[in-house]
């Protein structure tokens, strides 16, 4: 019945079904309800989808918020007025057409895959359930110990690598996050190894990036239809649009 | 010095990322969030608002220019900049209007959504009062106790995505399959409700 409400709301009904179906409606209560149930759903469901969206601008907010604005000299503000004129006349084409950077695709990546790990309802109190608990936790530090305590147990723990990995990559020490995550990508015996994509993204964070290097391994995910391919071929191809403009 | 870290994006560019896939969409809106962002600051002097007011007025302003562009309402006969502004603008004055008279309601009446203007008068009427405040507010609860992969539908549904984007997006092999599941995931949360 939920098929037959969504097509009428689509436009998918033929002029004689769409009819019949406002015939049925006038005389049918359980078509009213389900047609209100339908509608209700969808602004239930907007309102959350919304709710979720604006949470996420609210971190971006804060974020924005934070950053340190410099103080500058006036000396040094009328030098940077003048070269700024250059600047705007210079560059002025450029902002016209430019795309998104590497860094602002390594956030959206780590801000929606990042901020929250699964964790198993049902687990024991296990160490790795409880590192998950503490990062879901923003609990980062504590949560760093615990992945890396269970790596000095078992050094080759693929789940503790790669969460230690993306706990090193959300407190900003890529260099660790890197070697995690190009350790994670060795391992061959794994159904799905993501650990190359992650060594991508985190390249994508370090300053100044390798485009080169960052352009490569995405090639590598795409090419061996490694974890990560559709959003490894997404960021590839608007890097390669940047790239012509 | 990388002076392409700060750019801003092109109206052309803001446009195709919003309708694009995945995390580019998600990427130019955030973007866009960050693009336009002083206009929170300009709201405070301007309209004497407090920056968490502001901000949230800012936010909304984003949400509705992003929901008019996917459902093809912003002809692009202005600047994105100066229709933003005029949105951002008009949500300020009416929010200084509804606190000046302490209209602010907690219950405001939902929006009329546009599927239902275009049905006959009596249905029209009957469905009217059957879509209310308190109904959509506890679907939004019971929404929360779905399984997570139909949570993720439902909101990609509510979000206007379609079942091709639904299906590219959370790993169905073709829109059809995701059709089904999404209808499944609201079967589901539609015993739900009745219980």
């Amino acid at each position: 019945m939920l098929e037959q409400i969504e097509k009428y709301f689509n436009n998918e009904l033929s002029l004689s079904e769409r009819k019949d179906f406002e015939n049925q409606l006038a005389n049918d209560s359980e078509l009213v309800d389900n047609t209100a149930f339908y509608l209700n759903a969808n602004l239930a469901a907007k309102n959350l989808a919304n709710e979720k969206r604006k949470a996420e601008f609210e971190i971006l907010r804060r974020e924005i918020s934070s950053r340190p604005v410099r103080k500058i000299k006036p000396l040094i503000w009328a030098m940077g007025v003048a070269a700024s004129i250059l600047l705007v006349v210079g560059f002025w084409w450029i902002n016209q057409s430019s795309e998104m950077n590497t860094n602002e695709f390594a956030n959206t990546y780590i801000h929606e895959h990042f901020e929250n790990l699964p964790v198993k309802m049902d687990a024991n109190a296990d160490s790795l359930q409880m590192g998950l608990r503490l990062f879901n936790e923003q609990k980062l530090r504590e949560a760093q110990v615990i992945f890396e305590a269970i790596l000095h147990r078992k050094n080759n723990d693929s789940e503790a690598i790669k969460y230690a990995g993306i706990t090193a990559l959300r407190l900003a020490e890529y260099d660790k996050a890197l070697e995690y995550f190009r350790s994670l990508g060795k391992q061959t015996n794994l159904f799905s190894n993501p650990g190359k994509f992650y060594e991508a993204i985190t390249l994508m964070k370090q300053q100044p990036v390798n485009k080169k290097e960052v352009e490569d391994l995405l090639n590598e995910v795409i090419d061996n239809n490694l974890e990560g391919k559709k959003e490894a071929e997404e960021i590839s191809e608007q890097l390669s649009v940047n790239s012509k403009q | 010095m990388n002076f392409f870290s700060r750019n801003t994006l092109s109206d052309e560019a803001i446009l195709k990322g919003i309708i694009g896939d995945g995390i580019l969409q998600r990427t130019t809106e955030n973007k866009l969030y960050e693009q336009y962002f002083y206009f929170i600051k300009d709201a405070t002097f301007k309209h004497q608002l407090s920056v968490d007011e502001a901000a949230s007025l800012y936010t909304d302003t984003i949400l509705a220019f992003i929901e008019n562009v996917k459902n093809k309402r912003f002809e692009g006969k202005s600047a994105i900049k100066t229709y933003l502004y005029q949105i951002f603008s008009n949500k300020c004055v009416d929010f200084l209007r509804k606190t000046a008279t302490n209209k602010m309601s907690v219950h405001e009446a939902q929006p009329i959504q546009d599927w239902i203007l275009a049905m006959p008068d009596d249905s029209k009427n009957v469905l009217q009062k059957l879509i209310t405040d308190n109904e959509v507010n506890v679907l939004q609860e019971k929404i929360k106790h779905l399984g997570e992969k139909c949570q993720q539908m439902v909101l990609a549904w509510g979000d206007g995505f379609s079942d091709n984007q639904i299906a590219q997006e959370l790993g169905y092999q073709t829109a059809n399959v995701a059709k089904v599941s999404r209808l499944r995931c609201l079967d589901k949360l539609r015993e739900l409700y009745r219980k």
